[in-house]
């Protein structure tokens, strides 16, 4: 009976298990006290990044002359309170919803063409249907049990599911977005076969009509393992450099001359520089090629300046022309906490990341921004945008919106209103100002001519669209090693109308900003002011995987 | 009791039936009536729908019964009223949480077959003999084939597993289902095929006794081809019901003492799969999620897809789920909120997953812990007949002993995963889960049951 003994023991085993469970549950029940909070229901998008003062930990622009070293600016991120035990009597569950169950709102764009919407399924839960793939990494995607991963899908999860109020929905808010599907494909056509991201936005209100990320996905497949190792394995697929990322938020990159706007802006408003300054560059070397070049020395260091053959230039020309080394000078004669500070106030602190409702990385002005104050090395190299700077095309662009919105940046927002399903609108708050009088208005005006000298008669002529006021400036990012530079190039389009738009373009090692960049910044721009709004053609994209009935 | 009787009489299952019946109509009416309507037509209108699912199990176990009667079986009364016990808190539940149509597919799809086949079975008391005969091979060959062909070509679900084959306009198979059928049938012929040559050679290293090599390498080798094509899949929970099975068919059949051989053969299928899955691809992001959330469900950890940041933390991706089933189970209490009045639809697949989530808050620890000894009385009383059975039915012992194990091992598994003892991994539980295929097959098992219940002298019960 060696055997009946077995079985027995096995029978005995179930029951253990099942004791194991039950004690278990009991735990749950009766022991577990940590956990007896109602957990905080956190709202979506802009509560859990809160938006800073405008300009709270800086002193006013006059007050640059004694200096603070304001690191930590405005805009510092908070992590999101962590859920709070309250020692309720009565402890209830999170109101909120299965995910799978409730028909999700529909994400609009600024026009009302539907961008992500539920596909309704007989007898199964609803599948999210993604019908712009130009748009994965603003629209984010869900995952399995349908909840929010990324993008807006994930900042604004519970009020697209509807469980932001107290009733318990069967189907959520639409969301209408900022972004016009138009420019946003001729921003994501500008890309194709690249890495890099392109950011449209309206420097007066922070509406981001277009923010483009290449490469791409299909947020349609992402649930398919299959298709996600594919995204990581990238077989054969030289393109495919973390194509999940969304580079014009999350991507930190060198951001080279375009970095000069900053140190012209500090320079113009503090007075150390004016549009009359006038730069020596003293004599001229020759290369093994014969180019003429300069060098500007700082503390036995070498900043090259081959942009230029004059050996005297004015500094609406140095901006124009892109000169290293009257822009190095001016970071090695500009004090210290000043840059600091203006970098701070330009969008660039410490850790603080664009007031974006999806996700976004902060800029690094340097890997110890303190260094600055002593290194005199760094602090040139920074001012004309190498040094050790990280910043992402958002930065660069709120940067830039600077220049055309009277000296303050604006907020950038995603998401304009919110239908509810009984059919009234919200305003969603968002937009206006990030950081107040970053610069002075008079400061901002002669920024602004000189970024339209750039794009008539300097570097950036590439970018210019016939008929229009073009300004701007590029920027080809050194990176070390052998590979290319970063390519960029920033600027804004003004139409007739008075219609101002501010467009921020990086090529991830894409060679010259000037060749590659600024041509590219012309073609989005052309199609931003001239066909804004228009029908955009219907792409298919390939049908998710159709989920199995049975389960 | 005479065996001219046309019927053998079966008074107490027939009795317990009427009370699953009963308990089946009142769960409904419970749910119901958390929401009945106001106006008296429409409230009995929704009653009456509510009485059909109810009324076609009752129908469904009652004509089991009468085929057990016209088979003359005698004895073991107690699996056909508890399997059905088990169903109807399945329907209930699912009545609460899913839209009715749901309900009605998981009985089109899986009851009504499954009761058709669990009556084909009992009819056919030549089938258990012919499948050891004849046909252990070729069931298990199909099994596997079955089971290769999802992992290459099967659809995927929404939440990234591969676990069901498409054949042109026919609906979905779960084929994962099928498997583990054709593991234990497998498992009992070769087990019994290679017992009385294995048992003279046991190795003997001191007090140590392992069985020679060849006893247990094809089972290996099964559980190893099926493992791979279930990691393809995705369907880990699988995974670990196929080693749970193996390890313990393998240490009822063996004579000798082997409990050690059994854990230390465990440990190193664990060893194999975990190199397995970190060589081949990488640990999948969905088993370093699920692991995450099982260890701490209100982790703030941010979660890594592929090398990129995601943006959410564990606590609001895989840890959501465990979060809700906790404060699902927490609110419960004793003796639960009462039949459609809590909210368990808060709980990700409270329907299927975490349906023991769902029943602990609206019925309670005490309805939990009720479900649960049904299951054990259920597993005790099929290992019961496995010991009944006359002595040399090897192949059939194993095969119940298989079967309970399979049970247990869906129970333990998948109710570990929604009481946060293992990580979570995608099981259903056997008769409560929303899942046709699971349904189907879990019934066809309990079909096996009562045929070799046929050949046991009945005792008391």
């Amino acid at each position: 009976m060696n055997r009946a003994r077995r079985i027995w023991h096995i029978g005995l085993f179930a029951i253990a298990l099942a004791l194991l469970l039950s004690g278990r549950l009991i735990y749950w029940q009766l022991f577990w006290e940590e956990g007896r909070a109602t957990a905080v229901v956190t709202a979506p998008g802009e509560d859990d990044t809160p938006v800073p003062e405008p300009g709270s930990a800086l002193p006013p622009p006059k007050a640059t002359q004694e200096p603070t070293v304001a690191i930590a600016s405005p805009g510092t991120r908070t992590p999101t309170p962590s859920p709070q035990p309250t020692a309720t009597a009565t402890p209830s569950p999170t109101p909120t919803v299965d995910p799978a169950t409730i028909v999700r709102g529909t994400i609009y764009d600024r026009h009302g063409r539907a961008l992500a919407y539920d596909l309704q399924r007989e007898g199964n839960i609803p599948l999210r249907f993604y019908r712009e793939p130009s748009l994965a990494h603003v629209v984010g995607y869900l995952s399995g049990i349908r909840k929010g991963v990324s993008g807006i899908e994930a900042a604004f999860d519970e009020t697209l599911l509807g469980t932001d109020g107290d009733a318990v929905p069967d189907r959520g808010n639409d969301l209408y977005l900022t972004i016009d599907s138009r420019i946003q494909r001729a921003a994501a056509e500008a890309l194709a076969g690249t890495a890099g991201a392109i950011v449209v936005l309206n420097p007066q209100s922070g509406a981001v009509l277009a923010m483009a990320s290449a490469p791409a996905f299909d947020p349609n497949q992402i649930l398919d393992p299959a298709y996600l190792a594919s995204l990581q394995n990238c077989e054969g697929n030289v393109d495919c450099r973390q194509p999940l990322l969304n580079r014009a938020t999350q991507g930190l990159y060198t951001p080279g001359s375009t970095w000069k706007t900053v140190t012209l802006m500090a320079g113009l408003d503090t007075g150390q520089v004016s549009a009359g300054t006038v730069f020596d560059f003293g004599e001229p070397r020759r290369d093994e090629n014969g180019q003429i070049y300069y060098v500007y020395t700082v503390d036995g260091f070498s900043i090259r300046d081959p942009n230029h053959t004059e050996s005297r230039l004015t500094l609406p020309r140095s901006y124009a022309v892109s000169a290293n080394a009257a822009f190095a000078r001016i970071g090695d004669e500009m004090p210290p906490e000043v840059m600091l500070a203006y970098a701070a106030r330009l969008g660039f602190g410490q850790d603080s990341a664009p007031p974006i409702e999806i996700e976004a990385g902060a800029a690094r002005l340097a890997r110890e921004p303190q260094d600055l104050l002593t290194d005199n090395p760094l602090r040139a190299s920074t001012a004309i945008g190498q040094g050790e700077l990280l910043a992402s095309p958002l930065t660069i662009a709120l940067m830039t919106a600077a220049a055309v919105n009277e000296g303050d940046v604006p907020d950038p927002y995603l998401v304009e209103t919110m239908q509810t399903p009984a059919g009234s609108t919200i305003e969603i708050e968002g937009g206006g100002v990030w950081i107040e009088d970053a610069i002075r208005p008079e400061t901002a005006a002669l920024v602004r001519e000189m970024m339209i000298e750039a794009v008539r008669s300097g570097s950036g002529f590439r970018a210019q669209v016939p008929g229009l006021t073009v300004g701007g400036k590029t920027g080809t990012a050194q990176v070390g090693g052998d590979n290319l530079p970063h390519a960029w190039f920033t600027g804004f389009v003004e139409d007739g109308g008075g219609q101002t738009l501010v467009i921020t373009v990086l090529i991830e090692n894409g060679g010259s900003g000037s060749r590659v960049a600024a041509p590219l910044f012309s073609r989005v721009a052309d199609v931003a002011s001239n066909h804004a709004g228009e029908p955009v053609e219907e792409i298919v994209p390939e049908p998710a995987a159709v989920p199995a009935n049975d389960e | 009791m005479s065996r001219t009787q046309r019927f053998s009489s079966r008074p107490a299952e027939a009795f317990l039936l009427l009370i699953v019946a009963f308990i089946a109509f009142l769960g409904f009416t419970l749910v119901e009536m958390a929401t009945l309507p106001d106006e008296v037509g429409a409230a009995i209108a929704a009653l009456f729908r509510a009485w059909q699912p109810p009324l076609v199990l009752s129908l469904a176990l009652f004509s089991v019964h009468l085929a057990l009667r016209a088979r003359r079986v005698q004895g073991e009364q107690l699996i056909l009223p508890l399997t059905g016990l088990l169903i109807a808190a399945g329907l209930t539940m699912q009545w609460r949480l899913l839209p009715p149509g749901m309900v009605w597919q998981q009985v089109i799809r899986g009851l009504l077959p499954g009761t058709v086949s669990l009556i084909v079975v009992i009819s056919a008391p030549r089938l258990v003999e012919r499948i050891r005969r004849n046909w252990p091979v070729s069931v298990s060959l199909l099994g596997l084939i079955l089971l290769l062909a999802t992992a290459l070509f099967g659809v995927v679900d929404q939440a990234g597993a591969r676990l069901a084959l498409k054949v042109g306009p026919l609906p979905a198979i779960q084929t994962s289902e099928l498997i583990k059928l054709a593991l234990i049938i497998f498992l009992a012929w070769y087990l019994e095929s290679e017992g009385e040559a294995a048992a003279g050679r046991a190795l003997t290293i001191g007090w140590l006794r392992l069985p020679p090599l060849r006893y247990f390498i094809p089972g290996l080798l099964f559980v190893a081809l099926a493992t791979l094509a279930l990691v393809r899949m995705s369907d880990f929970g699988a995974v670990l019901i196929l080693g749970f099975l193996f390890l313990a068919m393998l240490y009822a059949a063996f004579e000798h003492r082997i409990f050690f051989a059994v854990l230390g053969i465990g440990l190193l299928l664990i060893a194999l799969t975990g190199t397995l899955l970190v060589a081949v691809d990488g640990v999948p992001a969905v088993i370093q999620h699920r692991f995450l959330a099982f260890l701490d469900p209100w982790s703030e950890a941010p979660l890594v897809v592929n090398g990129t940041p995601t943006g959410i933390t564990v606590a609001e991706g895989p840890g959501y789920q465990l979060q809700q089933a906790i404060y699902a189970i927490r609110d419960g209490g004793l003796l639960g909120t009462g039949l459609g009045r809590g909210t368990p639809q808060f709980v990700p697949l409270a329907h299927s997953d975490f349906i023991l989530a769902a029943i602990a808050e609206e019925v309670g620890a005490a309805g939990t812990f009720g479900i649960l000894a049904a299951f054990i009385v259920l597993l005790l009383r099929i290992f019961r007949l496995a010991i009944l059975l006359p002595a040399p039915q090897v192949f059939e012992r194993l095969l119940l002993v298989g079967i309970g194990v399979h049970l247990l091992a869906q129970i333990f598994v998948m109710g570990g995963g929604t009481v946060n003892l293992l990580p979570a991994t995608g099981v259903t539980i056997p008769f409560l889960s929303q899942g046709g295929m699971a349904l189907l097959v879990n019934l066809a098992e309990i079909g096996l049951v009562m045929a070799l219940a046929q050949r046991v002298e009945p005792q008391s019960i």
